[in-house]
């Protein structure tokens, strides 16, 4: 590693996958630098939500190579363990645990995997709830939250084990519309923050606003990787414009 | 009634009431532990093993109780017995008849658990299961963190009952001839001619039971639900 040149956070190297006989995933190319904001997007089915959830190892793929910061991804437990303990991952139905508070929602990996002691991941778990500004739910149990509290729990119990990278599969898409907003702007703090992103998300606003660059994808493929003010203004492929066409009014 | 519990048959039937309570308790534990395993096989990648698992609940679910506890405890008597002959120098060990009586009614049993567990296990959306393996945990840490305590809130109404057949199935234990609450009472009955009293001591006592455990199982039911749904 030389100066001048970091090493990327990810690094997808002609990536492929099939469900059976059905490649979802072709060819895929895509480095991230440590603190870029990258959005995806693409029509539903375009393999998306697919190949971020190939980053910490959620499936697995059958070509190529993903690389977390250095750690190369196989399917072994450890291996996948070690690249896991890098990267957060917050879904579209939020997953937290029902049977456990928030507090212990955002303790339990870090007491667990992590070896932290009670008291000491009471802490952690407290600043986090701070930061995505819930620390007076922390009693509560999820079903008692509205969703997007929920999906700010969520993000915060990723955070309380530290990554140097944070997943979002379509983290506002199961949310009432007048959720959208706090959980959007609990990620424009994180971006802010200088934390690494790769968020798949139909939210356009928040893409403009916030990626460093948006990568377009359409069929398994990627399609085009544009900073958002060129992909908005004048993207290159007719599929992006038909896309945006749709998506932006 | 008294005369008669003073005159003997009280101290009897308190030894019945531990037999039973044991062997129920017992054959409660080792048939949920049953159930978690053969979840766990069903689940499992390994192809046979689920069908193995559904051949052994259809079986033990289908089939009177009475006939394969009988069954069981006769073939684990004899296998066991013989295991233990060929060990050298033990060949005079007779083996306690509650290690295969609570074995046979654990396997009955177990058949059970295991549906409830599987049933309780399939109502565990996906995301569960993905958001411990992301959040960095083992599979036996998501499974016991994670995974089963969601299963158990699921399905503690029902193990609330098993608990109860469990307890009724001790008096199938009379029949191979360990003194449980049944037996007692009808070798009291027999003996002194007052069937009424005796039968309606164990009725007595098995009611006792279903509301004692009744009123542990809700709760258990009440503190699983704070919160969670």
């Amino acid at each position: 590693m030389t100066e001048g040149s970091p090493a990327p956070a990810i690094e997808i190297s002609s990536m492929s996958k099939w469900f059976g006989p059905f490649q979802v995933l072709d060819d895929i190319d895509l480095k991230v630098m440590p603190g870029e904001r990258i959005v995806v997007c693409g029509p539903s089915g375009s393999g998306k939500s697919t190949m971020i959830r190939c980053i910490n190892g959620l499936e697995p793929f059958q070509k190529g190579r993903i690389a977390v910061h250095g750690q190369e991804l196989i399917q072994k437990a450890r291996t996948l363990d070690a690249v896991r303990k890098n990267v957060g991952m917050v879904f579209q139905q939020f997953n937290l645990f029902p049977h456990l508070t928030v507090l212990d929602n955002c303790t339990l990996a870090q007491r667990w995997v992590h070896k932290v002691p009670r008291a000491a991941a009471e802490k952690i778990a407290m600043a986090q709830l701070e930061k995505v500004r819930i620390p007076e739910q922390s009693r509560k149990y999820p079903s008692q939250l509205s969703g997007g509290q929920q999906q700010r729990v969520a993000i915060a119990r990723s955070l309380c084990l530290r990554p140097k990278v944070m997943l979002f599969d379509e983290p506002t898409s199961s949310l009432d519309p007048e959720m959208v907003r706090e959980v959007l702007d609990t990620m424009a703090d994180l971006a802010r923050d200088g934390m690494t992103i790769i968020c798949v998300t139909h939210e356009m606003g928040f893409a403009r606003g916030i990626a460093d660059r948006i990568v377009f994808m359409d069929q398994g493929k990627v399609v085009e990787e544009a900073p958002p003010a060129e992909f908005f203004d004048k993207p290159r492929e007719a599929r992006t414009r038909k896309f945006l066409d749709q998506v932006v009014r | 009634m008294l005369d008669y519990l003073t005159s003997g048959w009280g101290l009897q039937f308190l030894r019945a009431i531990g037999t039973s309570l044991t062997v129920a308790a017992l054959s409660f534990v080792f048939c949920i532990l049953i159930g978690i395993l053969c979840t766990l096989l069903s689940r499992n990648d390994f192809r046979g093993s689920a069908s193995l698992v559904n051949l052994y609940t259809y079986v033990f679910r289908s089939l009177p109780d009475i006939l394969l506890l009988i069954l069981i405890f006769y073939s684990l008597d004899g296998a066991i017995q013989s295991l233990l002959n060929r060990l050298p120098g033990s060949s005079d060990i007779r083996l306690n008849a509650y290690v295969p009586a609570i074995m046979s009614t654990s396997i009955v049993l177990g058949a059970y658990a295991t549906e409830l567990f599987k049933a309780g296990w399939a109502d565990i959306p996906k995301g569960q299961f993905e958001a411990g393996q992301a959040l960095g945990f083992t599979r036996v840490q998501s499974l016991v963190l994670v995974i089963l305590p969601q299963v158990y809130r699921k399905i503690i109404p029902h193990l609330g009952s098993l608990s109860l057949i469990s307890m009724k199935e001790t008096a199938l234990l009379s029949v191979i001839g360990i003194p449980d609450i049944v037996r007692t009472a009808s070798i009291g009955a027999r003996s002194t001619g007052s069937p009424f009293v005796f039968y309606g001591i164990a009725i007595a006592i098995f009611v006792i039971f279903a509301i004692l455990c009744s009123r542990v199982f809700a709760y258990l039911e009440s503190r699983a639900r704070a919160g969670a749904q």
